[in-house]
This record gives C-alpha cells, sequence and structure tokens, in this order.
C-alpha cells in the first residue's frame, strides 16, 4: 500500500519568498510571484507529480498579518484542544483576519509547516510572534531560510532563534536550488516528524528515479538532433541552368531554417523534461547560443579548435580504426584531413559561413536538381552537441522560482563549448559515433551509444555540481 | 535648473503689503498635482529643492505658521520650475465648456421641439409649461430647501433611520464590489487600485467642500446654459414666425382654474407685467382652449398668440434667475470654502518642514541630550533646540524590535531631526507586539488630542494588517486633524543601526498607509 502524500503548507511573513519555494520545490514556473506583498491572498496547492502520480503537495499561503493579535489569542488559549481549528472558526468572519485564518487551514487540516523567512535581513518581534505561533501549534515544522540577497550576517541569528522553536532549520536559495538541494531538503525533513518518513522516503525515491529518467529522455534527444541534423539536406529541382543562382539563396534559407527548427525541437524537448512552461532561452542579441549555426562567432565558441580537431580525428583513426571521410564525394564543403597542413587550411575555412556545399546535379531527362547538405563538417556536430549539452545544463539547473524567465549567459560567461575540454579519446570516439549516426550504422550506434551516454551524462552531471 | 536660467522669486506679498494667502481652485489642482508628482522623486532632491524654496522665502514667513502663504510661496515657485500646464484643470476647463454648449443645444433642442407648428392645430402649451417651467419651478424649490437647510438638519437627515438602513447595504455591496473587481488583479494592482480608494477618500475628507460646491457650480452653469438656450429658442421662434399657442385637457377642468393656476405662477413678474400683459386674460384663457370635437377655427389669435409672454417669463423667472442667483451663491461658498483651508494635512506640513529644515550640513551640530525615565514609563529626552517646528507634544512609539537594537538618545535625536520636531517635549515609548495586539493600552487620551503622534517601523517588513488597524484605532483616539508621522528605518547594516530605507520600500508603506483614507497620516525616512 502507498504512504499517503506528504502536504506541507509554506508558511511565513509577507513578502518573504513563500511562494518562490512552493515553485522550486513543486517545479512549477506557474506560481504568481511578486515582489509587492499580498500577491497570494488564498491558499494555492501545487502537486509535485512523477509520471500522473502525486507524490506530494505543498500549499502557498499569504503571509500573517496579525502575528501579534493571533500569538495573544493563541496563548491565552494554549490549554483548549484543537487550538488551530477554534482559532480559524473564532476569527474567520473577521475582514482583518482573513489570511491568518486562510494560513492556519491547511495546518488544522494536518499539514506539515515549513516556515520560511528571509534571512538577509534581521529578526523583529513580529518573526518572534509568528514562530511562537507555530510552536503553539504543537505540529511538526521545519525552518527554511530564504536569502533574498547576499548578506549572510543575520544567518546565525536566524539559527539561534529557531532552534528554540523548530524541529528542523534549513538553509535553501529557492531561487538557485538544484535538483540536489531540493532532494536534500525534503530529506532533512524526515527527521522532523516520524509519520512523514514513509510518504517522504517514497517522493524522494520516485523523484530521484523520475530525474535519472530525464536524463535519459535528454540524452534520447540529443542523441534524435544529431541523427536529424547530421543528415538534413534540402533540395529543389530547377529546370533552366539560369535560374540556377537565382534558386540558390532560397534553398540555403530553407536549410539553414530546416536546422534551426530541428534544433528549436530538441531545445523545447528539453525544457518540457525539466517542467519549465514559461522559461524561455532567448538570449541577449550579442550571446552565443543566440547566434546561429553558421555564425563566425558560433565557429569559435563551440566545437574543437583545429588542433584538437586534429588530435580527434587521430583518435577516431588510429585507435578506433575509422578513417575519416575527407571530402564527403564532394558534396560537403568542408575540407578535412588528419594531416596537420591540411587542418590548417581547413580550419581557416571553417571559419566561414559556408557549411554544407551546394550540389548540382544534371537530370537526365530535363532540368537539374540542387541539394543542399547533409552537412559533413567534422566542426558541426560538435557545434551542436555542445549547444545541446549548455541548453540541458541551463534548464535542468534553472530554479522555477526564477522570476526573469530568460537565460542570459554573457559572451564573456563562456569562452568553450563543453566538448573543448574532454579528453582527445573522447573526442575521437565522439568523432566515430558522428560518423556512425552519418553513415547510419544502427548496428554499431547500439554498440557506441551506452559509451557516448556515459560523456554525456558526466558533462550534465558536472555542471550540477558546478 | 541652471542659475541663469533661474526666474526671480515671485514677490509673496499682495499689494496691501501682506503675503498672498489666495487659493483659487486652479491653484489647488496645481498643488495636488505637484504632490502627486513628488511621490516619484527621491526624497533627497525634494529635500533639497524644498529647502532651497525655503531659503528664498521671507523670513517672516517662513518663521510663521501661516501654512497658506507659505504653500502658496511654494506653489508659486514650482510653477516656475516647472512651466507645465495645469493639464486636469485646463481639461475641466474645456469639459466645462462642453458642457455649456451642449446645455444651450438642449434647451434650445427641447424648446423648439415644444414649440412645433404645423398649422393643423395651436401649440399646446401643456407641455412647455410643465416640462420648462413648473418641473424647474420645482427643483429650484427643492435646491433652495436643501440649500436653506441648516447643517445640524442635515447631519440629521444623513443620521436618519432610512440612511442607517442603507448605509450597511451599501457599503456591504461596495466591498462585494471591491473583492470582485480586485480578485483578478495582481498584488501590485489590487494595492494600487486600494490606494487609489484611499486617497480619493483622503482628498474629499481635505477638499470634500471645495467639490461639492464647485459641482453644485458647474450643475447650475449648466442649467443657465439650458435655460438661455431655451429662452432664446423661443424668442427667436416668436420673432421669426407666427404661432398659434392654446390648451387643453382631458381632466374636468374649467378655465377659472387655470385662469387662478396661472396667475398664481405669474406673482413673482404681475407687479410689472399684468393680466393681459405678463400672462394671459381670463379670456385669452376661455380662447385659447382646444376642444377637438370644435376644431380650432373659432379661436380668435388675439387669444392664441397671448400665451408666449407668460412661457417666457416662466423659463427666465423659475429656470434662469434662480440658476444664476444659485451659480452666484456657489461662487461665494465656494471661496468661503477654499479659504477655509488651512494645509495641515501630511502632505502640506511635509513640504513646510523641508522648507524649515536647517540646510545639509546642519547634522554636524553638537546635539547635547539625557534620557530620563518617567512614570509612564516613557524615556524623556532634552536636547539643544533645532529652530523646531512644532511646540507641542511629541508622542513617539518605537517598535519593540529597533527599541531593543538602538540607543534611545540616537533615537530620539534622530526623530526630531527628521521632522524638525522640538526635543524637550518628546517622549518616547516602546511599542510592544502586546500593545499592537491591545492598542487601547497605549497612553493616549484627549489630553494628546493636539499632539503629533510618530511610529517607528522597520522599512523591510511590509505594514500588515494589524499596522493598518493600530493606525485607525489610534485615530479613533485622537482628532481627525492629529497627524501621524511613520518614520521608516532601514535594514541595519554593520556598524550603524539606522540606515536610509531602500526607496521601494518607501513606496511598499507608502502605498499601504494610503489605503487608509487619512490625509493626516503620511510615511517619511527615518534617517
Amino acid at each position: 500500500m502507498k504512504p499517503p502524500v506528504p502536504t506541507f503548507a509554506i508558511i511565513g511573513h509577507p513578502n518573504e519568498g513563500k511562494s518562490s519555494v512552493v515553485a522550486t520545490l513543486a517545479e512549477d514556473d506557474g506560481v504568481r510571484i511578486s515582489p509587492v506583498p499580498g500577491e497570494t491572498t488564498q491558499l494555492e496547492r501545487f502537486d509535485l507529480k512523477v509520471g500522473k502520480e502525486r507524490i506530494m503537495e505543498f500549499v502557498d499561503t499569504p503571509g500573517f498579518q496579525n502575528p501579534s493579535r493571533t500569538l495573544a489569542w493563541f496563548r491565552a488559549n494554549a490549554e483548549a484542544d484543537d487550538l488551530v481549528a477554534n482559532y480559524i472558526q473564532e476569527h474567520q468572519k473577521l475582514t482583518e483576519h482573513r489570511h491568518d485564518c486562510e494560513l492556519m487551514r491547511p495546518v488544522a487540516d494536518g499539514a506539515g509547516i515549513l516556515y520560511v523567512v528571509d534571512g538577509s535581513r534581521p529578526i523583529t518581534s513580529a518573526d518572534q510572534a509568528e514562530m511562537e505561533i507555530l510552536r503553539l501549534t504543537g505540529k511538526p515544522r521545519m525552518a527554511i531560510i530564504n536569502s533574498k540577497d547576499d548578506d549572510t550576517q543575520f544567518i546565525d541569528a536566524w539559527k539561534a532563534a529557531f532552534r528554540k522553536s523548530f524541529n528542523a532549520i534549513r538553509i535553501f536559495n529557492a531561487c538557485g536550488a538544484s535538483f540536489v538541494d531540493r532532494i536534500d531538503l525534503l530529506d532533512a525533513l524526515k527527521s522532523v516528524d516520524q509519520d512523514w518518513s514513509p510518504g517522504l522516503e517514497h517522493a524522494v525515491s520516485a523523484l530521484r528515479k523520475d530525474w535519472k529518467r530525464r536524463e535519459e529522455r535528454v540524452f534520447e534527444v540529443i542523441v534524435d538532433l544529431l541523427e536529424q541534423a547530421l543528415n538534413f539536406n534540402k533540395s529543389k529541382l530547377v529546370s533552366r541552368e539560369s535560374d540556377l543562382e537565382m534558386a540558390k539563396p532560397d534553398l540555403e534559407a530553407n536549410y539553414r531554417k530546416g536546422l534551426e527548427a530541428i534544433e528549436s525541437r530538441a531545445w523545447a524537448e528539453i525544457r518540457r523534461q525539466y517542467r519549465h512552461k514559461q522559461l524561455s532561452i532567448s538570449l541577449p542579441d550579442t550571446s552565443i547560443l543566440n547566434e546561429d549555426l553558421f555564425s563566425d562567432k558560433t565557429w569559435q565558441a563551440f566545437g574543437l579548435t583545429g588542433k584538437q580537431l586534429t588530435l580527434a580525428a587521430s583518435a577516431a583513426g588510429a585507435g578506433l580504426g575509422v578513417g575519416l571521410d575527407v571530402a564527403a564525394g564532394g558534396i560537403a564543403f568542408g575540407i578535412f584531413t588528419a594531416a596537420g597542413a591540411a587542418v590548417g587550411a581547413g580550419a581557416a575555412i571553417l571559419k566561414g559561413k559556408d557549411l554544407a556545399k551546394l550540389k548540382v546535379r544534371h537530370i537526365p531527362v530535363g532540368g537539374f536538381k540542387m541539394q543542399i547538405g547533409p552537412n559533413k563538417n567534422p566542426q558541426f556536430p560538435f557545434i551542436l552537441l555542445d549547444r545541446a549539452i549548455l541548453y540541458a545544463q541551463h534548464a535542468s539547473n534553472w530554479a522555477h522560482a526564477r522570476q526573469n524567465r530568460e537565460i542570459s549567459i554573457s559572451d564573456t560567461s563562456l569562452k568553450e563549448g563543453s566538448s573543448s575540454s574532454w579528453t582527445a579519446r573522447q573526442r575521437g570516439f565522439c568523432m566515430t559515433v558522428f560518423e556512425a549516426i552519418r553513415k547510419r550504422r544502427f548496428e554499431k550506434l547500439d554498440k557506441l551509444y551506452p559509451d557516448f551516454k556515459d560523456i554525456l551524462a558526466q558533462e550534465l552531471k558536472l555542471r550540477h555540481q558546478d | 535648473m541652471p542659475e541663469e536660467n533661474k526666474q526671480p522669486a515671485p514677490d509673496s506679498r499682495s499689494r496691501n503689503g501682506q503675503h498672498d494667502e489666495t487659493w483659487t481652485l486652479k491653484d489647488l489642482i496645481s498643488f495636488e498635482a505637484a504632490v502627486a508628482k513628488d511621490g516619484n522623486e527621491s526624497w533627497e532632491k525634494l529635500e533639497k529643492r524644498d529647502n532651497a524654496i525655503g531659503q528664498e522665502a521671507p523670513r517672516d514667513l517662513l518663521n510663521g505658521s501661516r501654512n497658506r502663504a507659505l504653500l502658496k510661496f511654494w506653489l508659486n515657485r514650482i510653477k516656475d520650475e516647472d512651466s507645465h500646464e495645469n493639464v486636469i484643470f485646463d481639461a475641466y476647463r474645456l469639459a466645462s465648456k462642453l458642457l455649456f454648449a451642449m446645455a444651450i443645444f438642449a434647451g434650445g433642442s427641447i424648446a423648439l421641439e415644444l414649440l412645433q407648428y404645423l398649422g393643423a392645430k395651436p401649440i399646446n402649451v401643456s407641455a412647455f409649461f410643465g416640462l420648462l417651467i413648473l418641473l424647474q419651478a420645482t427643483l429650484t424649490l427643492t435646491t433652495f430647501g436643501l440649500l436653506a437647510l441648516p447643517s445640524s438638519k442635515a447631519k440629521h437627515l444623513r443620521l436618519s433611520l432610512g440612511f442607517q438602513i442603507l448605509k450597511p447595504v451599501a457599503l456591504s455591496l461596495a466591498g462585494m464590489l471591491a473583492n470582485v473587481t480586485t480578485k483578478g488583479l495582481r498584488g501590485d494592482q489590487r494595492e494600487s487600485l486600494l490606494s487609489l480608494l484611499g486617497k480619493t477618500r483622503s482628498s474629499l475628507f481635505l477638499y470634500g467642500s471645495v467639490l461639492r460646491w464647485k459641482l453644485f457650480q458647474t450643475l447650475q452653469g449648466t442649467a443657465v446654459a439650458f435655460n438661455l438656450g431655451a429662452l432664446a429658442a423661443i424668442l427667436l421662434v416668436i420673432a421669426f414666425s407666427d404661432k398659434a399657442f392654446g390648451w387643453q385637457t382631458t381632466l374636468d377642468l374649467n378655465s377659472d382654474a387655470i385662469h387662478s393656476l396661472i396667475r398664481f405662477v405669474a406673482i413673482p413678474w404681475s407687479w410689472l407685467w399684468g393680466e393681459g400683459l405678463g400672462y394671459p386674460s381670463h379670456a385669452d384663457i376661455e380662447g385659447s382652449r382646444i376642444v377637438l370635437k370644435d376644431g380650432i377655427q373659432g379661436l380668435s389669435s388675439e387669444h392664441l398668440v397671448s400665451w408666449w409672454p407668460f412661457l417666457s417669463l416662466g423659463i427666465f423667472v423659475y429656470g434662469l434667475l434662480p440658476r444664476s442667483v444659485f451659480v452666484l451663491w456657489t461662487h461665494i461658498r465656494l471661496r468661503a470654502s477654499l479659504k477655509k483651508l488651512d494645509f495641515s494635512h501630511g502632505s502640506a506640513q511635509r513640504i513646510i518642514e523641508r522648507m524649515k529644515r536647517p540646510s545639509v550640513g546642519f547634522n554636524s551640530e553638537k546635539v547635547q541630550h539625557e534620557k530620563h525615565e518617567s512614570d509612564d514609563g516613557a524615556v524623556g529626552t532634552q536636547m539643544a533646540s533645532l529652530a523646531p517646528q512644532s511646540e507641542g507634544t511629541t508622542l513617539a512609539f518605537v517598535n519593540e524590535s529597533i527599541w531593543q537594537q538602538t540607543d534611545e538618545g540616537q533615537l530620539a535625536q534622530k526623530i526630531t531631526e527628521s521632522l524638525n520636531l522640538q526635543l524637550e517635549n518628546l517622549k518616547l515609548f516602546q511599542l510592544t507586539l502586546e500593545k499592537i495586539a491591545q492598542p487601547n493600552e497605549l497612553p493616549i487620551g484627549s489630553e494628546n488630542e493636539n499632539a503629533l503622534l510618530v511610529l517607528v517601523f522597520e522599512s523591510w517588513m511590509p505594514p500588515l494588517e494589524e499596522t493598518k488597524r493600530l493606525l485607525r484605532e489610534l485615530r479613533s483616539r485622537l482628532k481627525r486633524e492629529t497627524p501621524i508621522r511613520i518614520l521608516l528605518t532601514g535594514k541595519p547594516a554593520s556598524g550603524s543601526s539606522f540606515q536610509k530605507p531602500v526607496s521601494t520600500e518607501l513606496e511598499m508603506w507608502s502605498l499601504t498607509i494610503s489605503q487608509l483614507g487619512d490625509p493626516y497620516c503620511l510615511v517619511d525616512p527615518l534617517v
């Protein structure tokens, strides 16, 4: 039998970041968060689901509005049974106490208390009143210090104050929390009340499994992206030779659009895996991710340098016995050989915007067939891969409470893609994978993918730890 | 503004050597617009600006207590610096002119419609008389009755049983409407809407009388225009066309009754233009009666034209004349209301404080203070005088956590510096949680009715419902005009307990407190 779904009420003073904590814990960027106090005026319930299964429930509540009077009432009635329910019953018709009654409702219904404070400010008498009220409820509770800014001078005072009335204390930055931070918080909740343990055990285990599943899915999405992009081409039939030049720009534009669409679909799926409905990774114009695949800037920032590529090719060729398709039958523009001098020449050419060479074939029955792609450039898959990794890293690490829905990565913050930090052997292995993808050697790919997945998983994990 | 572009300070004295204390509605609107505009400026900038204006103000004005004259001086200087037209007032004037034109048109159109004559039968004067004379006379008498009602009677009327029944219904309906309206709004939109309602209540409290008279004057002016239109229409119709007037009724009324009624209505002008001239004679009335079965062939022209002087004079006496008198009367009352404004409310006082505050650099003055515990637990602080603005008692309630973490002497110094107060009379009290929960335990009574009340809170803690309740409770125990000032201190930094509040925090507090609709309650930074 499944344990009951643990429910937690997020309680606190107005404008302390309660909704932010809920958004991050429930992975829901639809939670209304505002810098102005009083955004939340009614209870709002948010389910944390794995698939269709509800594994936890978080209740966002309005802030305390009458801590002094509420405390006075609690103290005066401390001996009474069912204190919280009595408080609600006695005050629910008073407009002034509407928020206080509302925030007490989930507590009366048995929800655990997560008391959220902004640790970057000093403690006031109102905070002490709220802590005392929650102590008097007698319900299991944890204090969450959610610092809104970097000021840490008051954290120790908060901790000291919480030790008197809370079963557990946790520092949790709602806007910067990663998956690991969230799991740690949920793990810590187990110690607050033994009764919560089974439900939380189940929830944590389900979350871990789900995270693993997401990583698997992201890997599949990236592989799918590579398979589609590396074999992508566009063609057009033209009746007269004189029309060839005129048709060329359209064909190039279509090819470019097609590649962008493939990449956009992959990114949308990555975003969906990490439950970002409103996040849009639209970066400033100068940012690398906003540069298209064909820009000089992208070439310089992603993929490998000429030297790295040479070493990778050597590893691929010598170590794995796979040769490079040098000129790709005249279709691909990128000219690449294992020879150093030729690589130098190739790298110079690669800095240009042309990626895929246009091929024109005369059709015996009349007319011409123009075709652009597939792209045979050895840099190209590394660029795609680096961009996808970067995207996945941000999507997985972006806390749902963050109000800026646009990730901004300045050019200076990212000088090079992930692949440039890999070993020559790893890169060489990747080139083997890319080659197999290009040649559609699926049996071989089935053997290569486990190791390829390890490389990507390692990269994503490394960035998590960062 | 660059020094070379500065206009010379306007002469604040009128011809008889007195300072200009005259406030017009335009001035008032300009003043409120300037105060509202100041809400978007930084405190430092306003402090500097008003301090500079204060330096330019005549000494006797600055050191006196004539708020009207001092603020008029301030307003004139602000107008010099901000050459923008008074958009609100101009819009109002344009709307008034449009309304006036529309009223003339409406009056003329209605009169013309009622005077339509196709030759088949005479114009029935009943409709014209009923609508443009009898109805107007009734409205005029009602208006006069309301104006003549003593204010105590008017109050009694408000407190009447009917009003008492209607008030809670209206309030609950308004509350429901507010709930429905604000439900779909974001938090900041909701707060802004509530603030707007509060500010409207504040304005109505301060300028209710002015606004009431201005509205009344506008209405009466519109009525004058309406009657002018109607009168012009009838005179033009009479002058340039041949009209026949008659009367008819289904009721069992004979011409004697009609004659009596007409004679009664014409009493105001009958001494000048009597029967047959100012109003129809009995024979005219008898001779202009339209009986359907008889047709109009038997009616004589002399009788049929005898009505128009009566109709014209009726409009003049029962419409145009009283409405014109009301316009003049409301003009006098409006001026009287403007004269009564004392500008003692919070936002006006804040400007005066800024004008009077010693200029920047004053803080270097060495201030001596000593503390003593009084019987009621208050800490009295005596300090060197800082050219104080207020000479009355000041009661300062300091929130518990600030009280515990700061030195009372320093606190007193900051409060007095902030509000430019006299220190001898400052009493500090700790505002504990218990006192917030039970504000009736605060040492405030009728003896403090004229005191200045100061509350010191942390700016980074948003104002709560219980903060508003505390203020409402305090107001209920004080006079409506007793100033309440909320001073905010920013998040303490290492080395100093007193920090400037962040501007967004100040705005948040101001927004919330303005929702109370209390024009004598203001939010300011402590430092």
